[in-house]
């Protein structure tokens, strides 16, 4: 092939590129129809499961046998979730299992966490803050210096953009002297001045093993935690909350989830099935009585309770239509036989991959392949001498159809 | 020959792409003077975490700088001549049209990516005054996308200028719009690192694509 052809279709493989990015992007734009997440709770009145979901434009709320209840039937089924509407009610009851139901009593023992599969490899930018954890003061404020982990801890203070060396150095001794290897494989925390207190950062040093620094009163308080260093921990979601009952939960590289406890860190392991931290969201949510931990991958909902002891007490999946048997993704299907997905619903970062549909972009290719035909004899072209039109077709369907349409051959090729 | 044809080029672009330089220069001024008074008024620390935590990026006026650059260079190298067929005259001379062309493309490339690498060398100089290095390699990371679609701008609009056909021009130009805006998606930092070799596909596809309505050009294709 001669550079003249091949710069031909070196045009047609960049139009093919963008054709296959964009015009499936802009079909989702005209087809696509909401489906709204169930929404899924522990009812500590009837012991069961109370979700709702929207479906053909109404709010259904059911219960796990499938009852159905009124709007206010379900908040009742939910009191600790709902206990401002029970409350201007008139129908709060004053204990539910024993427990007392004021609202600062629930408020104080409620507690939720999120983790979303985009946060799992969202890039960062590895300098933290590291907040006064005893400060005089009620309200958190930012530290003038951030910290990065290298070959030593280091502060940087933000005025100056300088290293404070008196810091940085009393720091690393202080790492240094609890066994802390240099540099970190992982640092977390939760770098916000909206929570109650500051418990710092969990880090994983260099062997595996997760230490717990915090700043009081100027000075590094750093516990070399009983963690287990062959956890093979990926990520770790730290959150402050005066229940003090959990720092936050682990993630493992095989997908298990700990919690980590405040009673010396001891890890409580739980058993999520089907649980992906790439492709689900999570959250963990305690009220007074139970602990609920939720995750979905916009499909298949999942639910799993325990009590306040972890120990199980019920799981609950709900399935939504699978995206393949929807009408409009057979349509899209036949239509375009591949696609470049450069976002994907699940993760932070950009893409670039090729997805093949399904057996049904055969009719599609067949389609093109007929137009194509019928286009270049009825525009005269040399089909013996561009023969490799039809190739292109055939293996990208509408989007060679357009390339070889658009930017045709010329009479003397 | 290529002396000569350097010479002519140069002639052709020398003020547009000063221009861009100059241009260049002013958004990183401005980019510079935006962080004294956001220092300023809100700290140094504040702005830091906006970067950390928030991924804000304070650079963002430099997004579509480079497609307007790359633009600029393809319209100001490549429209004297493929209006009134001077193309014609340069396709007399005594070298053939697809060398001609690649070589008008590569000096064109070759002009936008210094000018990219003053405008990358000034900014990481403005920003390494105001953050530390995690931030800069960050952020410059982050841009390096946004060149490429310049890259595909230039490459894609010198193509489209040279054919002589408007409808088939518009089509190209279409083309390069859809093709440059894959480079400017990003919302956060960093998130084209692990994919920036398959990006560059189109772009090396693009290097070539002159020569079709180049060709077309000097059969006298209407």
């Amino acid at each position: 092939m001669n550079l003249k052809k091949l710069s031909r279709y070196a045009i047609i493989l960049v139009l093919i590129i963008s054709a296959s990015v964009f015009l499936p992007r802009f079909y989702h734009k005209i087809v696509d129809k909401s489906t709204r997440s169930p929404i899924i709770y522990y009812s500590p009145v009837i012991e069961d499961f109370a979700f709702f979901q929207h479906t053909g434009g109404h709010m259904a709320f059911k219960d796990g046998e499938g009852n159905t209840y009124s709007r206010k039937g379900y908040e009742k089924l939910l009191p600790f979730l709902y206990y401002r509407d029970l409350d201007k009610w008139g129908v709060l009851p004053d204990t539910i299992q024993g427990v007392p139901t004021d609202i600062t009593s629930i408020r104080h023992n409620s507690q939720r966490i999120r983790l979303r599969a985009y946060n799992m490899d969202q890039p960062t930018i590895d300098l933290y803050p590291l907040f006064e954890s005893q400060s005089d003061y009620t309200n958190l404020s930012y530290p003038p210096e951030l910290f990065r982990i290298n070959e030593r801890i280091e502060f940087v203070t933000a005025r100056t953009n300088k290293i404070n060396e008196k810091m940085s150095r009393q720091f690393t001794k202080d790492l240094k002297e609890k066994g802390f290897k240099f540099p970190a494989q992982l640092i977390a925390g939760n770098p916000t001045t909206r929570k109650p207190f500051d418990e710092g950062y969990f880090i994983v040093d260099n062997e595996g093993n997760v230490f717990h620094l915090k700043k009081v009163q100027d000075s590094p308080q750093c516990v070399k935690t009983p963690i287990d260093n062959n956890l093979n921990i990926r990520k770790i979601v730290i959150s402050e909350s005066v229940r003090r009952e959990i720092y936050g939960y682990i993630i493992t590289e095989s997908d298990e989830v700990y919690l980590i406890s405040y009673d010396n860190y001891k890890l409580i392991r739980l058993p999520l099935k089907n649980y992906n931290p790439d492709k689900m969201d999570f959250s963990f949510y305690a009220d007074p009585v139970y602990r609920t931990f939720k995750y979905d991958n916009n499909y298949n909902y999942y639910a799993a309770v325990f009590d306040s002891n972890y120990t199980f007490i019920d799981s609950m999946k709900i399935s939504l239509t699978p995206e393949q048997e929807k009408t409009s993704t057979k349509v899209k299907q036949a239509i375009f036989p591949f696609e470049i997905k450069t976002m994907k619903s699940f993760s932070s970062l950009l893409h670039f991959d090729l997805r093949f549909q399904s057996w049904l972009s055969l009719v599609g290719i067949l389609i093109s392949l007929i137009i194509g035909i019928f286009v270049k004899i009825k525009r005269d072209e040399n089909i013996k001498e561009n023969w490799f039109d039809f190739v292109l077709i055939l293996a990208t369907g509408i989007y060679g159809l357009l390339g070889v349409i658009f930017i045709k051959p010329d009479i003397w090729d | 020959m290529y002396r000569s044809l350097f010479d002519k080029e140069w002639l052709k672009v020398r003020w547009v792409f000063l221009a861009y330089i100059i241009l260049s220069v002013s958004v990183l001024v401005y980019i510079a003077s935006d962080l004294r008074h956001s220092f300023e008024m809100k700290g140094a620390i504040k702005n830091w975490l906006a970067i950390t935590i928030h991924h804000e990026m304070y650079f963002s006026s430099l997004r579509y700088l480079p497609m307007l650059g790359g633009f600029a260079l393809a319209i100001f190298q490549f429209v004297p001549e493929s209006f009134d067929n001077r193309f014609r005259l340069s396709f007399h001379l005594p070298i053939n049209e697809i060398k001609l062309l690649l070589y008008m493309v590569i000096l064109g490339l070759g002009a936008i990516i210094i000018a990219d690498l003053i405008t990358i060398g000034g900014f990481i100089a403005v920003s390494s005054s105001f953050f530390p290095a995690e931030i800069v390699s960050a952020s410059y990371q982050t841009m390096l996308p946004w060149f490429m679609a310049g890259l595909v701008t230039y490459l894609g609009i010198a193509t489209a200028v040279v054919e002589p056909n408007w409808y088939l021009r518009i089509v190209l130009g279409l083309i390069t719009y859809f093709t440059a805006s894959l480079y400017t998606q990003g919302t956060i930092y960093m998130q084209y690192n692990h994919i920036l070799a398959t990006y560059a596909i189109p772009i090396l596809l693009l290097t070539i694509t002159i020569i079709f309505p180049g060709h077309r050009l000097r059969k006298g294709a209407k």
